[in-house]
């Protein structure tokens, strides 16, 4: 169970792959890249940047409908071209929900693993060099 | 990042932070700015971007110059 493996940017194309395991020992192989939001706002209709930053004020079903629809997002790109997951649709999310047990998905270490692939893929090194510091 | 900044990061100077919040839409342009195709987002990170965006705006800064031997002979009273 947990994080098995991470892949180093620009191997085989990936930028950040994880291979995790659901608490029924079926394996989830994870990947994350500057490809989400576009993938998340085709499929979703939605910011994901404002999701994550709104993530706190959300219920627990919309946190949990984030995470999943992030799953299956993340999923989708670390087997298949980015233009057939750009296709995809909410009925995709469904079937690829549906090849796991109810609550299989919702698990801690899941939602865990989403955002902590979140916060690597929005980290920088550059610093802005005229930006005043925020008071 | 992304909250913290806003557009502020190619804003021309002085610039500050801004409550112009990140969208998907933003974001792609930004990356098309930068030559970047859609296809292509996959052999990057979201922060490989901001990285970039940010490196641009930091392209038109001005910056001390490095001092040259001929400057240091100069400071030394050499010819």
């Amino acid at each position: 169970m947990g994080v098995t493996s991470v892949a180093p940017c620009f191997q085989k194309g990936v930028c950040m792959r994880r291979e995790i395991e659901t608490k029924l020992g079926n394996k989830l192989i994870l990947e994350s890249n500057a490809a989400i939001p576009h993938i998340y706002k085709t499929i979703f209709k939605k910011n994901l940047f404002a999701e994550f930053t709104e993530m706190n004020d959300k219920t627990s079903d919309e946190k949990t409908e984030m995470i999943e629809s992030m799953v299956f997002i993340s999923s989708m790109l670390a087997e298949k071209p980015l233009r057939e997951v750009l296709n995809m649709t909410e009925v995709d999310m469904l079937d690829f929900l549906g090849k796991y047990e109810m609550f299989e998905l919702l698990d801690e270490h899941i939602a865990q693993t989403v955002t902590e692939m979140w916060s690597a893929n929005m980290e920088t090194h550059s610093q802005p060099k005229n930006l005043q510091s925020p008071q | 990042m992304v909250g913290k900044y806003g557009d502020a990061l190619t804003a021309k100077k002085p610039a500050k932070p801004t409550v112009r919040k990140m969208t998907s839409g933003l974001f792609l342009l930004r990356a098309a700015e930068l030559g970047i195709r859609i296809e292509d987002l996959v052999y990057y990170t979201i922060g490989d971007i901001f990285d970039m965006v940010i490196e641009r705006g930091n392209d038109h800064e001005e910056y001390p110059q490095e001092a040259t031997s001929a400057d240091i002979k100069r400071l030394f009273g050499g010819a």
